[in-house]
């Protein structure tokens, strides 16, 4: 990269820091107070790393005009997003402005930078994901009765709340696993990425998350409701209901790794 | 310069002069603007602009609220469990009665800086087991308007209170194992949004509800949330008329000027995209007629 480039690309990042400070500002506040999205934080880092893992294939290229195109559209919706008051569309028009500015300056060398940059989607606090709640919530509880009814205890349902040998366990909406399911976006696209096969193994089992986050949250409620049965319903909603994050995502990697086999995709010589 | 660069800062500056002219000055200002809509995300349409009388980031300030308003005296409840449900800071919660009618009506306040996890009631109350058995929105006619006559309300301004704000309107039904209905409850709400550049601070929810007759007719109950809804409104904001964009201001305030002034905002950063194109296309035109 020359001199001349260099202060062209300073300046850039410059305005486009100046256009997007409110964003980020919003961004960081989301991924410092939500639970729903403070794997945010931790994707900088990831990202980074991903990038190391194919330093080799960054280079500097001759950009094509097609290149400036990312840049045009993501400061279209920025305006969009300045003139509907749509947050959201704000913080999305980031990513096409990063990408293209990766692309006019490295060209096809900067192909390694673009899934970093999509990562960030993940992190983006979308509307609507609440609605989510009550189905999966619902689900959940229907789910998880029908599980113990086909292993034999009886359980009978009201409302959100299961009762399990004279106990009433009321699925919370924070229960109903809504709130790891973009983290288990984050990190089943890391997956795919780092994955080799075909590219629609890897999309299917991207498509896979929302059914992956349901089944692993209903493992979570079965064991919970376990150890309430077991050792008593403190035990259950205490220590065990707290760190039951850990029990989800390891059932929801077997779960990935499970269906990452059965579509052929192998880590193998990636790293 | 290599054009591809030139490009991009004309882009950029053009993007900054366009989110300018199209940004009201509260939008642009620290301060940011407040308005009270119907929907979380994005706008209704039926927005209202707002300056708040109250500082709702302040507990103690919310605690002055008014205890009496009209005809409604209060009780606080307790909020600790809806607090924890809703991810939110409850900031104000009262049960009001108006002297002639024993029913409560609960008014809440509540803010928070996520919306993803700040559940609008329409979610809130399905995840706590309820039924939506209605939806929809109601204007809410504000009653005491003394407030409204204020000297910052002038024809010139073009600001004139309608007199009227949209609500959400929600009716739940909780029902037992049966089926049978043991509780309806009429809700109320609307949010207030503080945004700066399109940005949300803080969004901070206003809900109203009270419990119905399980059959039949729900209208008494909602007139009552409708009564309380337009009797505190005063209490908490003062209307301010939605702003003028800047390039609306330009136009409409400074006529021939103010449409100079923009065509020569954005005029710069377009020549300075379109100059080597430009030059090119002379450059051709000069050799051409040179052949000639």
């Amino acid at each position: 990269m020359t001199k001349k480039e260099f202060i062209v690309l300073f300046c850039s990042a410059l305005l486009i820091a100046g256009l997007y400070h409110e964003v980020m500002f919003w961004l960081f506040r989301a991924w410092l107070n939500n639970p729903y999205y403070s794997h945010g934080l931790l994707l900088l880092p990831v990202g980074g790393v991903l990038v190391y893992l194919k330093r080799g294939e960054i280079y500097c290229a001759e950009s094509n005009e097609w290149h400036i195109l990312p840049l045009g559209v993501g400061l279209l919706f920025y305006l969009l997003g300045i003139i509907l008051h749509q947050h959201v569309l704000l913080a999305f028009s980031l990513l096409p402005v990063l990408a293209g500015i990766a692309l006019i300056f490295l060209g096809k060398g900067a192909k390694p930078l673009l899934f970093p940059i999509c990562l960030i989607a993940t992190a983006i606090p979308i509307p609507f994901l609440e609605w989510l709640t009550v189905t999966l919530q619902n689900l959940s509880g229907t789910s998880v009765s029908g599980i113990f009814w086909l292993i034999g205890m009886p359980v009978s349902v009201a409302g959100n709340s299961i009762i399990l040998a004279g106990n009433a366990y009321w699925i919370a909406p924070a229960c109903s696993g809504v709130n790891r399911v973009m983290p288990l976006f984050s990190l089943t696209a890391i997956l795919a990425y780092l994955y080799r096969g075909s590219a629609a193994a890897r999309i299917f089992l991207f498509a896979l998350v929302i059914p992956i986050a349901l089944a692993s949250n209903i493992f979570r409620l079965f064991i919970t409701l376990l150890i309430g049965d077991w050792y008593g319903i403190e035990a259950a909603v205490g220590f065990f209901h707290n760190c039951s994050s850990i029990i989800f995502f390891f059932f929801a990697l077997m779960l990935i790794f499970a269906f990452a086999r059965i579509f052929k995709l192998s880590m193998k010589s990636q790293l | 310069m290599k054009q591809t660069f030139r490009i991009i800062i004309g882009i950029i500056a053009l993007v900054y002069v366009l989110t300018t002219l199209l940004s009201t000055p509260g939008m642009v200002s620290p301060g940011g603007v407040s308005l009270i809509d119907t929907q979380i995300q994005g706008s209704s349409g039926k927005e209202i602009f707002v300056r708040t009388k109250l500082d709702f980031a302040h507990p103690e300030q919310m605690e002055q609220f008014p205890r009496t308003i009209e005809e409604w005296h209060s009780t606080s409840y307790n909020w600790s469990r809806l607090k924890e449900r809703l991810s939110a800071d409850v900031l104000l919660s009262r049960a009001y009665r108006r002297h002639n009618f024993s029913a409560p009506a609960f008014f809440l306040i509540i803010q928070g800086t996520n919306m993803s996890s700040f559940h609008p009631p329409v979610v809130c109350y399905p995840a706590l087991g309820y039924e939506i058995e209605e939806e929809g929105k109601v204007e809410v006619a504000i009653a005491s308007d003394s407030w409204a006559e204020g000297p910052w309300r002038s024809e010139r301004e073009g600001s004139f209170f309608k007199g009227k704000m949209s609500a959400k309107k929600l009716v739940v039904v909780k029902r037992r194992g049966d089926g049978e209905i043991t509780e309806r409850r009429a809700v109320l709400y609307y949010f207030v949004k503080d945004e700066r550049m399109s940005m949300p601070r803080e969004v901070t929810m206003v809900r109203l509800s009270a419990l119905a007759p399980l059959n039949g007719s729900y209208q008494d109950t909602l007139e009552l949330l409708r009564k309380l809804a337009s009797d505190t409104f005063p209490a908490m904001f003062e209307e301010r008329g939605e702003e003028r964009t800047i390039a609306e201001k330009l136009v409409f305030e400074h006529g021939a000027s103010g449409c100079l002034v923009i065509a020569m905002l954005v005029f710069v950063p377009v020549t300075f995209i379109l100059l080597p194109y430009l030059r090119k296309k002379k450059n051709e035109e000069d050799v051409s007629f040179s052949r000639v």
